[in-house]
């Protein structure tokens, strides 16, 4: 197991995080979230959709600033967040006039990096992501599953400690998801970086997670840290196990619970 | 990508099929009703003042040439400037852009007398109606291409480290790029009509002139032939920009030749 609460070294605090979007009428989205994040863990934030979860990655992000408490890098609470956590949405926004290769070394690109060596660099985890020999292709010539992949190592590519997936998978067929899924699984594995990951489906926090964290309805609050307690490294087995069906079950009760009729599976 | 090339050259063959059809349909009539030619000139008779006439209808092409290409290229470098003006600074957006939509709405009829007044007869006033004429719709197209990056990508550049100049160019400037030709082919052909309606209100040279010269003398077929070259810059000008669209833009024609979506 590789972060355990309480031995392991903080790197993100949110402390009283709310947030009120005013349009006509304010709207009040996020309610006083406290959450710790260590270093080298993969935390889930689950919820029904409009919870706010992903407004929560944005505020993790830098993307928006929250209306009370504060979000900032344990060690460093002055340092800004945006810009030095990486960030990958659920679209994956790759630009389509450039070659998968080339974007994924925008990050490095954007930094002033020699364009020869972010190639080289970015050419070297190309197969590990499934896409050796696409390096000239444009996205709009290959696959969803092969451009979320591409998306996910430009995310990697920004060279952040931190990354933040807002629903990577949920706009891709469910093979192609449960494919990437355990893909991701084993890459992270191998990798030193702390994944926040903002998902609606149980089993993939489940399959992924060392945490995680259970949000409510609009406004979002975190209600439960659920612990998974599954070793690393993992595989896709364990969710044919009784104990992931009690999980999952437990979990599914604790997320519906204040809307038994809607959106149960 | 064989069907793709196959389906181009059906419709090739068709738009020929068309025009011969229709210059053939002319003739016959023109012929049968034995309609004089200074009402109604057969093809045949516009083909044969083109070849009797052609060193003045050169002379005359070359000056329509002349006020076409300046004009237009006046038009294409402002444009764009303006446009990235126009959104890069929102002041400037706020002051300019109300302004260059108020400016088409003066008739360019009644613009074209006045140029004459104060810049003289020469190239110059046509120039300026050139101009005036194409450079609005590659403003519009061009700043609405700027504007209509995806807020999230702009958000993703952020996250990623980018500085808003960095988003300007790396993002918004070749997402722009299809809006521009949009914007451009249209300003191409407007182009055309710009020089000719400069060259009908005050002129001594020209196309325009001389389809509005030739009319009176009942020298019909010399004005067909004046407006069939008239419309053959035109559409070699739309045409040499779409093939600029398409060397400049690889990424926007490749896309529909291989699907990979099964493949991973």
């Amino acid at each position: 197991m590789r972060a355990e609460s309480g031995t392991a070294t903080e790197v993100l605090t949110l402390k009283g995080v709310s947030k009120t979007f005013v349009a006509s009428s304010p709207l009040r989205v996020l309610e006083d979230i406290d959450l710790s994040i260590y270093q080298g863990e993969f935390v889930s934030l689950i919820g029904p959709s409009g919870c706010g979860k992903s407004t929560l990655l944005a505020v993790l992000a830098g993307l928006l600033k929250p209306t009370t408490g504060s979000t900032h890098f344990t060690d460093h609470p002055d340092k800004t967040l945006l810009g030095e956590v990486a960030y990958m949405p659920q679209k994956d926004l790759l630009l389509p006039w450039r070659s998968l290769l080339d974007n994924t070394i925008i990050g490095m690109e954007l930094r002033g990096w020699d364009r020869t060596t972010s190639r080289r660099r970015a050419l070297d985890l190309f197969p590990t992501f499934g896409l050796a020999g696409f390096e000239d292709y444009y996205p709009a010539n290959v696959s969803g599953g092969m451009r979320q992949r591409a998306a996910f190592l430009r995310t990697l590519l920004a060279d952040r400690s931190i990354l933040l997936l807002d629903e990577p998978f949920g706009a891709l067929d469910a093979l192609t998801r449960a494919n990437l899924q355990v893909w991701l699984l084993a890459l992270w594995e191998s990798l030193e970086t702390t994944i926040v990951l903002v998902t609606h489906d149980v089993e993939e926090a489940l399959l992924l997670s060392d945490r995680i964290c259970v949000m409510t309805k609009r406004p979002g609050y975190i209600k439960e840290i659920i612990t998974v307690p599954w070793t690393r490294p993992r595989n896709f087995s364990i969710v044919t196990t009784p104990e992931f069906t009690a999980m999952r079950s437990a979990l599914l009760n604790s997320l519906y619970a204040d809307s038994p009729s809607e959106e149960s599976r | 990508m064989k069907p793709r090339t196959r389906l181009v050259d059906f419709s090739v063959i068709w738009l020929i099929l068309a025009g011969l059809s229709l210059v053939v349909l002319w003739e016959g009539l023109v012929f049968t009703f034995d309609v004089p030619r200074w009402k109604l000139p057969a093809p045949s008779d516009i083909g044969v003042e083109l070849l009797d006439s052609r060193s003045l209808l050169l002379s005359h092409t070359w000056v329509t040439l002349q006020e076409i290409l300046i004009g237009f290229s006046v038009a294409l470098s402002t444009g764009v400037l303006l446009a990235v003006l126009i959104s890069y600074y929102k002041a400037v957006g706020r002051l300019v852009y109300p302004i260059v939509i108020a400016s088409q709405t003066i008739p360019i009829i009644v613009i074209a007398p006045l140029l004459l007044i104060w810049v003289g007869y020469g190239l110059t006033p046509k120039i300026i109606i050139v101009t005036l004429i194409a450079f609005f719709p590659i403003v519009v197209n061009t700043v609405d291409g700027l504007r209509s990056v995806d807020p999230e990508m702009i958000n993703l550049m952020r996250t990623l480290g980018a500085s808003r100049w960095q988003i300007f160019t790396k993002v918004q400037i070749p997402s722009s790029l299809p809006f521009l030709f949009s914007g451009t082919k249209v300003g191409a052909t407007l182009s055309v009509i710009g020089a000719v309606i400069g060259e009908w209100v005050g002129s001594n040279a020209g196309l325009g002139y001389l389809t509005r010269i030739s009319v009176p003398l009942f020298l019909t077929p010399r004005s067909f032939a004046a407006v069939l070259i008239l419309s053959l810059l035109g559409i070699g000008i739309f045409l040499l920009v779409a093939l600029l669209e398409r060397m400049l833009l690889p990424w926007r024609h490749r896309s529909t030749n291989t699907n990979l979506d099964t493949q991973r």
